[in-house]
């Protein structure tokens, strides 16, 4: 943790001031100053502003984003892993969980591409990210797992010619394809036409004066 | 027998032979050190990870837009 981490108090003094009264200086978190031009000049400066907008809970703000990511990154990692356990006495899929974690990434890799190509839409692309992960990837995709490897144990006493048992045991793996390996597809489509005109939520009147240049912002 | 002046001074054969064995050693360090650590699974891990910390920090760039005011240098 460096000095330079948010707290910088009203008259922050030169580095190696000494008191005049013999009073310590500083205390916990030293009071430093970043002279202009400096490496860090930007960050700290940038960490004093914040400190003076949003006060110490800036800090646990943003602490508190970075933990939302671990839990993201914990439960992906996590879900494969369900996965995987489940996987591991199915015949022809033992790689169901390492195909979920090869999904997931494949997804967060795109929405990172596309945060810098489409810069203006990084927070749509964000919340699709999410959405696309959690509510059509892994959760569906653990919860199917899960109910495989149910549905294999339950059965596992019915005879070779139970035409349900087969017909179940031959489909599961097929359904799992689809919240595994349609989503990553579907959301770099949904990525590489985030600025195509069917997304516009503008009137067709108000688009077409847009489009065309007619908007007077040309003037 | 030469003494040891005609010795220093006698043509030498100077291989490659030490310096493609020293790169071969660490080549093959290399490649298994590669090949042990990578695997499609580490390397999704890896991908996830890196993405995850990418999309934190824009939301955190987003909450610093939000949180001040624009700095003008003149006004």
């Amino acid at each position: 943790m460096s000095n330079f981490d948010g707290y910088v108090p009203d008259g922050a003094r030169p580095l190696g001031y000494v008191d005049p009264t013999g009073a310590p200086v500083g205390g916990e978190a030293g009071p430093i100053e970043v002279p202009r031009g400096h490496l860090l000049y930007g960050q700290a400066r940038k960490i004093a502003r914040r400190y003076i907008f949003e006060g110490p809970r800036g800090r646990s703000t943003r602490a508190g984003v970075w933990m939302r990511y671990v839990a993201y990154f914990l439960t992906i990692v996590l879900g494969a892993g369900i996965a995987q356990a489940c996987f591991a006495s199915v015949q022809g899929a033992q790689s169901g969980g390492e195909w979920l974690l090869l999904s997931s990434s494949f997804q967060l890799a795109v929405a990172a591409i596309g945060s810098f190509l489409y810069a203006n839409r990084r927070a749509e692309i964000i919340r699709q990210v999410r959405s696309y992960i959690f509510g059509y990837t892994i959760f569906p995709g653990v919860g199917l797992a899960i109910f495989m490897w149910a549905a294999r144990h339950l059965t596992s006493g019915a005879s070779s010619s139970d035409v349900f048992v087969n017909t179940l045991n031959g489909a599961l793996p097929w359904i799992y394809f689809l919240p595994v390996v349609l989503p990553a597809v579907i959301f770099l489509k949904t990525v590489a036409g985030m600025r195509s005109l069917r997304r516009e939520q503008l009137s067709d009147q108000e688009l077409m004066r847009t489009y065309t240049r007619q908007d007077g912002g040309q003037r | 027998m030469a003494d040891i002046g005609e010795q220093a001074l006698a043509p030498k054969e100077y291989g490659m032979n030490v310096l493609a064995n020293g790169l071969t050693t660490l080549f093959n360090g290399l490649f298994y050190l590669i090949g042990s650590l990578v695997s499609p699974v580490m390397l999704a891990v890896l991908v996830a990870g890196a993405s995850l910390s990418w999309l934190a920090l824009l939301e955190c760039d987003d909450l610093d837009r939000r949180g001040t005011k624009p700095l003008v240098g003149t006004h």
